[in-house]
């Protein structure tokens, strides 16, 4: 059996190899492609944690060479904690360095960071992209890493994709949730959460892991909720198309499922339910809700339904959602609060969609319609929901208009989606150019 | 990347506070520091929190060093019963004793030290499993539910 000591060495030199290779990797990439300014900070965040773990690795080896052998063992601790915040930070950064700027919507990317910006408190917030063979999730890293830096993985399959990609901004939700949720404009939604929880479960409360467990389930249903309705705040109805196809691709949003709460997450038909209010309140639901469309009819039919159900282990809880339901009114009060800037959103779609409809009809980026020096409109918003409203019902007029084009082809359809997802971007790349170079004051909305 | 990954570092939030624990302690029991007061009454304030049932706060959920469930369970794990947790509680509580005579002080500070290092020991376990927490058992929960 090797002396404490020996494992302290081995553990060290363990630690240091794999820290200087994470170091080299990024490195490398670094010298090959370009990425954006948010990556760019995480990786000299690397190099910066690298030089001080090996630092630190090298403090510990020559405290315990001046400690008796037998107590060397007391650093052993702190080097398997420095190794498991590596081995967390590795997965980090492999798919950060896959994600350079050939792989990304870039001007979604810029355009959602210009968003999260507007938030008060959240001014220096940046977005590093995670391209992993997973779905799409908000990382909250415990590696020390700077509270600006916004983790969102993004699935390798849809990297450049741009409906798809929508869907990101609920996992900026994630973050805006994590970082406010002890600022004063968060006070009145944690107090409903705490009235609800005593009301309604505090007193079936028997062991102390039940207590986080059971606050753990409201806060998270309530986090899911509260990032829908943020994305949906910024995005208008293409948020909620985007989270329909997404759904439906990872096979949530089938009869048996649409309605049922699990640990984590609220029934996929109360989400709906929450947006269609969120979209008749601000004003878009009554642009949309004539669209001919599957996902119209959807929204439409999740939101009617009443009856949810929470199963655990078999057996049903339904005190956890009436809990939950009083607390939803407190969300939707709680997103517009903090995201005034997005109030006009709507009104603009509504004047600008049918001449943005009619550029994509005729294969022209809509930042056409964008005047130098002029008001900033159309917005990107108004851009995407667009796009997506022309995607959902006339992509076969389109597809008429060219020679060639057949509409049962799933390759021409393919390559067209993705032209009109160019456009677009083009369009928001456009209005991004114009704001950068002064001549429009907007940043999206 | 896994999917619990947010789970299990949970787990290493854990080993991290008992680390902050344990080293200053040790510099203690061998003469390099004074008794590290300040980091015993947040440690004292943490424990007696999960007693008292409020370690988890709504709008607080990353700041609490004990706060989640996952951290919860696993002190549940290495500390079986209310009365292990309150020994741990007294124990940690004793050293902050300004009235102690010092070889005491030093044979408490060890105690202390072995405690949060079976904790830590059990964190970093924890963090090691590729597989998420088990939920707890709710039926204890319906039943009481029921009959409320």
């Amino acid at each position: 059996m090797p002396s404490p000591r020996d494992s302290l060495i081995h553990e060290a030199t363990s630690l240091y190899r794999l820290v200087d290779s994470i170091n080299r990797l990024v490195a490398e990439h670094e010298s090959i492609f370009a990425y954006t300014d948010a990556a760019q900070s995480f990786f000299e965040e690397i190099h910066k944690q690298a030089k001080a773990t090996k630092a630190t690795v090298s403090g510990i080896m020559e405290r315990a060479s001046r400690t008796a052998e037998e107590s060397a063992s007391r650093y052993l601790g702190e080097l398997i904690i420095q190794k498991g915040r590596w081995k967390t930070l590795h997965t980090y950064v492999k798919p950060a360095t896959d994600a350079h700027t050939l792989n990304l919507p870039v001007p979604l990317i810029q355009m959602a960071t210009d968003h999260l910006q507007e938030i008060p408190g959240l001014e220096k917030s940046a977005i590093v992209v995670l391209l992993t063979p997973h779905l799409m999730y908000y990382q909250r890293p415990a590696s020390k890493l700077p509270a600006c830096l916004v983790f969102v993985e993004v699935p390798y399959s849809q990297g450049p994709g741009f409906f798809s990609n929508l869907t990101i901004y609920h996992e900026l939700g994630h973050y805006v949730f994590d970082s406010l949720a002890a600022a004063p404009a968060f006070a009145k939604l944690t107090e409903a959460q705490e009235r609800a929880f005593a009301k309604k479960l505090d007193r079936a409360i028997t062991t102390p892991s039940l207590r986080p467990w059971a606050k753990g389930v409201l806060d998270d249903w309530t986090t899911e909720v509260f990032c829908d309705l943020f994305a949906l705040r910024h995005l208008g109805p293409a948020y909620t198309f985007a989270l329909i196809d997404f759904l439906s691709l990872i096979g949530l949003m089938g009869e048996e499922t649409e309605a049922k709460f699990d640990a984590e997450h609220p029934a996929p038909a109360l989400r709906f339910r929450e947006q269609l209010h969120r979209m008749k309140e601000d004003g878009w639901w009554r642009i949309v809700q004539g669209l001919s469309s599957e996902h119209v009819s959807l929204v439409t039919k999740l939101a009617a339904k009443t009856k949810y159900s929470f199963e655990l282990q078999e057996k049903g809880i339904p005190e956890f959602i009436e809990a939950f339901q009083t607390i939803i009114p407190f969300i939707h009060a709680l997103v517009i609060e903090i995201t005034p800037h997005c109030g006009t959103a709507a009104k603009d779609f509504g004047r600008r969609r049918a001449e943005i409809e009619n550029c994509l009809l005729h294969g022209v980026v809509p930042s056409q319609l964008l005047v130098e020096g002029g008001a900033p409109s159309p917005t990107p918003v108004s851009m995407i929901n667009a796009a997506y409203c022309f995607y959902l019902t006339r992509l076969p007029e389109l597809m008429s208009r060219l020679e060639g084009q057949e509409d049962l082809n799933l390759k021409h359809r393919q390559n067209l989606i993705e032209r009109l997802e160019a456009w677009t971007m083009k369009g928001i790349e456009d209005f991004q150019l114009l704001g950068a170079s002064g001549k429009n004051t907007s940043s999206g909305n | 990347m896994p999917t619990d990954l947010q789970s299990r570092t949970q787990y290493l939030a854990l080993a991290e506070f008992c680390q902050g624990v344990i080293s200053p302690l040790w510099d203690y029991v061998d003469g390099a520091a004074p008794l590290p007061t300040d980091i015993l009454r947040r440690a004292s304030q943490a424990l007696q929190s999960v007693r008292s049932g409020d370690s988890y706060k709504f709008g607080q959920r990353p700041a609490a060093a004990l706060g989640s469930y996952e951290q919860v369970r696993t002190l549940e794990e290495v500390w079986r019963t209310p009365q292990q947790l309150d020994g741990a509680l007294k124990l940690t509580d004793e050293l902050l004793d300004p009235y102690a005579a010092e070889g005491t002080t030093k044979v408490r500070a060890r105690k202390v030290i072995e405690l949060f290092s079976k904790l830590q020991t059990k964190a970093l376990w924890n963090f090691e499993q590729p597989k998420q927490t088990a939920p707890p058992d709710v039926g204890e929960l319906c039943r009481a539910l029921e009959t409320a």
